[in-house]
């Protein structure tokens, strides 16, 4: 997994990346919604893709990578070091763990975003979300 | 946030079922040139917090948005299935410009664009409606505050009652349209999503999902509202807009609407971090938003004076409960909302045939409890017991904090105490841990943020009820 996240995150480090720059390293398109694409992933260990653009435009906001075994938090921690922990707002929505992958000689830094199971153990979804400097 | 429509009913207890509201599809009807901003409501008996929790639970925040704000009164709607059903009469239609004073004070006073997510300022009492109409994005928390009229330091944004009732009409407009009727459930939404944009300071994308159990939910992380039609109604076949109820479609719009403000809440926050001095990269890791809102948010930062400081105090408040010092807090009463329910109802019910797994489920859950959310709500204590100059906010969680050790700290003290394990002292102990479940329940119902996002979604769904059942003059 680490590697395909390593992958992902090198793809968003350009400034204003698209989905169609994204499309052949993710999979087929399974259906476009206005803001969002669902996509088919190559990859084996993920079930599910979920792009979202930025409002009304091309440029993408985020990338969910929806996983077919849930990730230690731990092999994410020994890969991409400390996170925060995001508390959502509603009942039954899982914590976040944060990891901030800094790109500093790249356009974009790169959130590596953990949507953790009720145990706080594994990550069930993985997102990625450019931040540009 | 979860929508379980088609538990609703059984959510309360017979004595205070709801009647069952009046549905009306829309189409063969067409929208009303203008709507009443202040419909009726549901006659409906006190909802005690236990049922309110437990249709939340079921039903989702919207539901309970709208029950919360029930009064009294009567009116009719008719259904498609010829049900009838008692309402509260409308007031009287009243344009949304004479239901806010502010509009008819304040002067617009916009800002050029300040960035390319064509976020303005509005320092102070802009014109609502001229805003949006030219397409310009408003930060009004300084309108509302600003204003030669006082009013609840809240009541800006999304929340004013022009931006509701542009929503609702809007929102009614495309239900009620027959063309409309034979579209996607993904366009409603979609239209929503768009109509709701045009008022945010700033943007706010839409992620549809075919799975997961809420309807709607707004994330400050991925900064986007994400959206599953198959909840949009309590028949799994309906998958077009015109076979939405009236009641449904409200509930999306108030959803839609609810979770909206909550990006409205964090970027006012953001904002008046900005405002204290702190950069974008401060803002966004404090607050687990993305850069890019972060730094739309430093390019229009709002600084206190006089006439905000109740705004940016109510604003605050919400977040520091929704991402900020409070955080934990919240998270500790929300992930204890369920299992007291669950406790008290098995020690409540328990018998000798069931003595044995009650006493083996309360240990553990007990044990849990100890572990966990008490030593949880010790440590946050701790610290609040440092904040020397609390604000409303840190007053609430500090005395739900409080109550809440108290009464963990009682119930494990007794299932500790009890050696005997008798179905008596468990039921004893179950009454305990009602007052527990209440406790907890309590201090979800103050979590600022949400108490103002159900206000603000709430009437919005209220207005879409009253308006939906209006024909075409």
């Amino acid at each position: 997994m680490r590697d395909l996240l390593r992958t992902l995150i090198a793809a968003l480090t350009p400034q204003g990346v698209t989905l169609d720059d994204l499309l052949p390293g993710l999979g087929a398109v399974i259906e476009r919604y206005p803001d969002n694409t669902l996509v088919r992933p190559l990859d084996p260990r993920v079930s599910e893709i979920n792009v979202t653009r930025r409002y009304r435009s091309d440029q993408v906001s985020h990338v969910d990578l929806v996983l077919l075994e849930p990730l230690p938090l731990a092999e994410l921690e020994s890969a991409f070091g400390p996170y925060t922990v995001a508390v959502p707002d509603h009942p039954g929505q899982p914590n976040q763990a944060i990891f901030f992958v800094r790109q500093p000689s790249q356009p974009s830094d790169v959130a590596l975003i953990a949507t953790l199971d009720p145990a706080g153990a594994k990550a069930t979804v993985l997102t990625l979300r450019p931040d540009p400097h | 946030m979860t929508k379980r429509l088609a538990r609703r009913q059984k959510a309360f207890p017979a004595s205070r079922q709801p009647r069952k509201a009046e549905e009306e599809t829309p189409h063969g009807r067409s929208a009303p040139a203008a709507l009443a901003p202040a419909p009726g409501n549901l006659a409906r008996a006190p909802l005690a917090a236990r049922d309110l929790l437990r249709l939340q639970r079921q039903a989702g925040n919207r539901a309970v948005s709208r029950l919360v704000s029930v009064r009294s009164g009567a009116a009719r709607s008719r259904s498609p299935h010829g049900e009838s059903n008692t309402r509260q009469a409308p007031a009287p239609p009243q344009s949304a410009a004479q239901s806010d004073p502010i509009l008819y004070m304040a002067p617009a006073a916009l800002v050029a664009p300040a960035s390319s997510e064509r976020t303005t300022v509005a320092p102070s009492g802009v014109h609502a409606r001229r805003a949006v109409a030219a397409g310009a994005r408003t930060v009004t928390p300084g309108a509302a505050a600003g204003s030669a009229i006082q009013r609840a330091a809240e009541d800006f944004g999304l929340r004013t009652k022009t931006s509701t009732s542009a929503f609702v009409s809007e929102a009614v407009a495309f239900w009620k349209e027959a063309g409309n009727k034979d579209k996607p459930l993904k366009d409603y939404a979609t239209f929503l999503m768009d109509k709701v944009n045009t008022m945010l300071p700033t943007t706010c994308p839409s992620t549809f999902v075919t799975s997961g159990g809420d309807s709607g939910s707004f994330s400050r992380v991925t900064w986007s509202i994400t959206i599953n039609t198959t909840k949009f109604s309590t028949n799994t076949a309906t998958d077009k807009v015109g076979e939405l109820t009236a009641d449904e479609a409200a509930e999306v719009a108030d959803t839609i609407y609810h979770e909206a403000r909550h990006s409205e809440q964090y970027f006012s926050f953001a904002q008046i971090m900005a405002g204290e001095g702190k950069d974008a990269t401060a803002i966004a890791a404090a607050i687990n938003i993305p850069a890019t809102v972060a730094a739309a948010a430093v390019k229009v930062p709002i600084k206190a004076d006089k006439k905000n400081k109740a705004m940016i105090a109510a604003v605050k408040d919400w977040g520091e409960i929704g991402a900020g010092v409070h955080a934990t807090y919240k998270g500790l009463v929300n992930g204890l909302l369920d299992d007291p329910e669950a406790l008290h109802r098995e020690l409540l019910g328990v018998n000798a045939a069931r003595l044995a797994a009650t006493v083996a489920k309360t240990g553990t859950t007990i044990a849990t409890w100890k572990s966990g959310p008490l030593a949880g709500f010790k440590a946050e204590l701790v610290r609040l017991n440092q904040i020397k100059k609390k604000s409303k906010g840190d007053k609430l969680v500090t005395s739900h904090t409080k109550k809440i050790i108290k009464l963990l700290d009682a119930i494990i003290s007794t299932w500790e105490g009890d050696k005997t394990r008798s179905a008596a002292t468990l039921r004893a102990l179950g009454k305990k841990v009602v007052k527990l479940d209440k406790a907890v329940y309590a201090a979800y119902r103050d979590h600022l943020h949400e108490k103002d996002a159900w206000a603000t979604g709430g009437a919005a769904g209220k207005q879409f009820r009253a308006a939906a059942k209006k024909k075409k003059k």
